[in-house]
């Protein structure tokens, strides 16, 4: 194993250590002896022995054969010889990250504060840990950060076809390189030696700009050193697209590095999300490698952090999924499958209402509760008591590994959130990434309970935890019913509740009553001076969950479900909404929401001014979608799959999962191609279909006026943009040039 | 979740075909019944794991009991109910009589298929039908030896159970996947006792077509 470690002095070391894997086999006896055998006459490289270990889901000792491989970088491919020679045994622990294996069984972690002892040849005698991943707030290495970017729009994905100069910022400096100069790549490879950075972190660094300045340094022959361990070299995997929940998503392809930490801001859901501060807490809690944490899902570290609890109970880790469902008659199969309780929200406008929310719903019901894959309908507890609705039992002897996870993180979540409140703004942000990147451990926890892939899933965990959820929510709101208050809306975990001239403190006692009879933490989330619940945008008198505005006490907006929330709406949209919404949460009712809206509406008067005299920047109307097939197998000529088209024709190769962006140019256009135009291909000449975007920003601004009298929302539905105004004014506005970048 | 709407119009168009059929193309005269004690697969159109659903009715107003492994999550207990109230029934009456376990990987289809014998002993069901065999096995997200080995041992679990009175019913969509594991098919194929081609006419009438019929020793 090699290890890098840094001081306080910003020096780094790069030391070695001897580690010895272990996976274990199950089988009959017979075949287990037969691999033993095999495995000594192989050669000296594994050690065997038979051993006892734990089955999770019987929680029984089994007899299995212990193979500790002694090249560690050969762990994977032992596991693989075994299952060749014989398939029908059965592996646990073969397919574990060794670099996480390796902080288990040394009782480190990445990042973590560490003594060592090491020999003149760099060889580990000794290493302690001086530091605690469950600590609040803890001394991070002094890393070395090095940025690096395409000039220009960060969100257009390079590999349409953008080129520009690549900047690089360390220290507050900045460097900028282009093909005016030398090559980039040549400039690159010598500030990164002259830098030395512990950490490089890009924009778009995974997919496009360290391949490009691989492939230009491999062209003009020197060697890039992205690598501060010589004897590695650098990781590309390929980008491949995939199915999860229903949705196609696509995977980028990553860049790593060895002895250098290489994030890609644009390929990492965390980073992106928490910052540094949050990746680096997720690190060390999950002990996964930083750059793989970086870019894999947040359900692998919950995953991981199983199976460490796994692991230290000598519980044996299954290689695949295979505990499947119980067999159920078709009624209980339809009652275990519901999922969350909804009541649909009263439309319109109300004032004076409070959000009570579950404080992390599903995780508190699986540490409250011991629900845990392994602990739903255990074997060992034939008496135990039942789950509401599915008569499930729940194991009473042993704490369930999920239910030892969450509790640790809501633990931890909690005493951070105390932390934050007491802090210097500096810290209090930091508290509050670290918070957050737990909050997304904490969401897949439940997803992951049922996901098709988690090794300690398993669907009657998943059904059990919703049961009490769904009962959860009837008891409250039994409770507010009784109390005199009205539910507006109840949504899974959260209520919405008012009552004629309640005070805060009135709220305040309801959710004191309902956490004392759920045993699960309540807290009110805001007391909003008034909600706005939106209907379906299909049917305008149908009650939609999740499509609303509320403004708090403190004017805090709180939007759900309108454009301005969505990824792929145009900029111009979502300002238009963003600058509506901020004076319409001056209103403190009905009456002065009334007045409000006519400031709002001037709002969109102007926007729609700018957009007819074409005084819009061209990049404030790029609308993003994900494509969800190859661009050549789209049957139709929807927008984006013209988008995706034009791309692909010009040479981009797209798969699906992917976002496509592009202007909206004639969407009445007889000609397919002439409707969009990938923002990628765009040219100064094209025009951009103003009565188009008239109208999505008309459609952006409904939703304000929906709770209105009819005939205030009359005139704003009149098409204010005339033939007249569209021959008076330019077509496009100048795009500003970016510098090429081609490497 | 289960979603019931695109069963609904399935109801209205399955019925009279069953009824008109393509007799040309149809050599079993009772398309709906499935023969005992054998191994039948069912293969041809993407709706093969819902059409499963049009065997039940006959089988559980036998009173027969079915032990459904759902590969393909596509199983609807409201359309199981409401096969009950067409006849006049209570939906208890049909809901008793068949068990249901869904696999959302392959190695839990396998799971399910090798613990047949054990679910027997609890819930003596007549038959066995197991949907997205092998369609579950080509998941790319599952490397391929533990793919094959999987799907062997599952077609190892189907043959342990030849010698017990049920009989199985496969209903696979295998041959509509792009996939290099098109050898599984032909495994399934080859130890398939009787295989059945449905296809689905552009007026989405069916057509079934016999393509193997292996006389059973006991017959
Ligand atoms: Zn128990």
């Amino acid at each position: 194993m090699t290890l890098w470690l840094i001081d306080r002095n910003q020096s780094h070391y790069r030391l070695t250590d001897s580690f010895a894997p272990a996976f274990y086999v199950s089988g009959d006896h017979e075949r287990l002896v037969q691999l033993r055998e095999a495995a000594q006459h192989q050669c000296t490289e594994l050690r065997t022995r038979f051993t006892e270990r734990t089955d999770l889901w019987l929680n029984a000792p089994r007899t299995v054969l212990e193979v500790s491989v002694l090249c560690p970088t050969d762990f994977m491919g032992w596991g693989r010889w075994v299952h060749k020679r014989d398939s029908r045994l059965q592996l646990y622990n073969s397919d574990l990250m060794v670099a996480s294996l390796y902080c288990w069984e040394k009782r480190i972690f990445p990042l973590a504060y560490v003594e060592v002892e090491s020999d003149d040849e760099g060889k580990i005698q000794s290493i302690e840990c001086r530091d605690d991943e469950w600590a609040l707030n803890y001394e991070m290495p002094p890393l070395k950060i090095m940025q690096i970017r395409l000039a220009g729009l960060s969100r257009i994905d390079p590999t349409h076809g953008r080129r520009a100069a690549l900047e690089i910022e360390m220290d507050g400096t900045c460097w900028e390189l282009d093909e005016a100069g030398e090559p980039p790549a040549l400039g690159f490879a010598r500030l990164v030696k002259r830098q030395d950075p512990d950490v490089i972190l890009s924009e778009w660094g995974d997919s496009t700009i360290l391949p490009l300045l691989r492939q230009q340094a491999e062209r003009l022959k020197f060697s890039l050193p992205l690598n501060r361990d010589e004897s590695a070299s650098v990781q590309q995997s390929k980008g491949r697209s995939y199915t999860s929940y229903g949705r196609i998503l696509f995977k980028a392809s990553a860049t790593t590095l060895f002895g250098r930490i290489h994030v890609d801001k644009q390929n990492s859901f965390i980073s992106e999300k928490c910052d540094f501060a949050g990746l680096w807490e997720l690190a060390r809690i999950t002990k996964l490698p930083i750059q793989y944490s970086a870019r894999t899902t947040t359900g692998t570290g919950i995953s991981y952090m199983q199976m460490e609890l796994a692991h230290r109970d000598g519980v044996l880790i299954p290689e695949q999924k295979a505990e499947p469902e119980d067999p159920k008659h078709p009624d209980e199969l339809l009652c275990a499958d519901r999922g969350g309780l909804v009541f649909v929200p009263k439309l319109g406008f109300t004032a004076n209402v409070a959000e009570l929310d579950f404080v992390s719903q599903f995780p508190s019901i699986m540490a409250r509760f011991n629900i845990s894959p392994e602990t739903v309908n255990c074997p060992c507890c034939p008496d135990a008591p039942r789950i509401p609705e599915l008569g499930y039992r729940i194991c009473e002897k042993r704490r369930g590994i999920t239910s030892r996870v969450v509790e640790r993180l809501i633990v931890k979540r909690g005493e951070l959130k105390k932390l934050q409140k007491t802090s210097p703004p500096d810290a209090a942000l930091r508290f509050k990434l670290q918070r957050d990147s737990m909050k997304w451990l904490l969401v897949c926890c439940f997803g992951y309970t049922g996901y098709k892939n988690a090794r300690f899933g398993k669907i009657e965990a998943h059904e059990a935890i919703n049961a009490v959820a769904r009962e959860t929510l009837l008891v409250a709101k039994e409770i507010a019913e009784n109390d005199g208050f009205q539910l507006i809306h109840a949504l899974v975990d959260s209520l919405y509740v008012w009552k004629e001239g309640a005070t805060r403190e009135d709220f305040e006692r309801l959710a004191g009553e309902i956490e004392t009879k759920t045993r699960l933490p309540l807290a009110i989330e805001s007391v909003y001076r008034y909600v706005v619940f939106l209907p379906s945008k299909q049917y305008a008198d149908v009650p939609v969950p999740n499509r609303f505005f509320a403004v708090g006490e403190d004017g805090e907006l709180k939007v759900r479900g309108l454009e301005c929330r969505r990824h792929d709406t145009a900029p111009l949209l979502k300002r238009m909404q963003h600058e509506a919404l901020a004076i319409l949460a001056e209103a403190h009712d009905f009456e002065s929401y009334s007045h409000k809206i006519e400031a709002a509406r001037m709002v969109l008067a102007d926007y729609q001014e700018r957009l007819s005299s074409g005084d819009v920047d061209i990049r404030d109307l790029i609308v993003s979608k994900r494509i969800t097939k190859e661009p050549r197998d789209y049957q139709k000529a929807g927008v984006t799959a013209i988008a995706a088209q034009q791309l692909f024709g010009s040479g981009v190769k797209l798969r699906p999962g992917q976002t496509v962006e592009y202007v909206i140019t004639d969407s009445d256009s007889p000609v397919p191609n002439d409707r969009v135009r990938a923002f990628a291909l765009w040219e100064g000449w094209f025009g951009y279909d103003r009565k188009k975007y008239a109208a999505m920003l008309r459609e952006a601004f409904e939703p304000f006026i929906l709770c209105l009298p009819k005939t205030a929302e009359e005139h704003l539905l009149t098409d204010s943009l005339t033939e007249e105004e569209l021959k008076r004014f330019p077509l496009f506005a100048p795009l500003a040039l970016l510098r090429p970048f081609k490497v | 979740m289960i979603t019931t709407s695109f069963h609904e119009p399935m109801v209205a168009t399955m019925n009279p075909l069953v009824a008109a059929g393509d007799a040309e193309k149809r050599s079993s005269p009772k398309p709906w019944v499935l023969p005992d004690r054998a191994l039948t697969l069912f293969y041809g159109c993407p709706e093969m794991p819902r059409l499963s659903h049009y065997f039940l009715p006959r089988i559980l107003v036998d009173e027969k009991r079915v032990l459904y492994l759902d590969g393909a999550n596509q199983i609807s207990p409201l359309l199981i109910a409401r096969f009950a109230r067409g006849r006049g029934l209570e939906p208890s009456a049909f809901n008793s009589l068949i068990r249901i376990a869904r696999a959302f990987t392959c190695f839990q289809l396998t799971e399910l298929v090798r613990r047949v014998p054990k679910e027997l002993a609890e819930f003596s069901a007549d038959v066995l039908i197991v949907t997205a065999l092998p369609d579950l096995y080509f998941d790319e997200d599952v490397q391929d030896r533990p793919a094959r080995a999987s799907f062997e041992h599952a077609l190892e679990g189907l043959r342990e159970l030849a010698p017990l009175p049920i009989s199985v019913a496969v209903f696979s969509d295998a041959t509509s996947f792009k996939t290099k594991r098109h050898d599984f098919f032909k495994k399934l194929r080859n130890q398939a006792d009787h295989i059945l081609k449905v296809e689905s006419g552009p007026d989405g009438s069916l057509s079934i077509t016999r393509e193997k019929d292996t006389p059973l020793l006991s017959a």
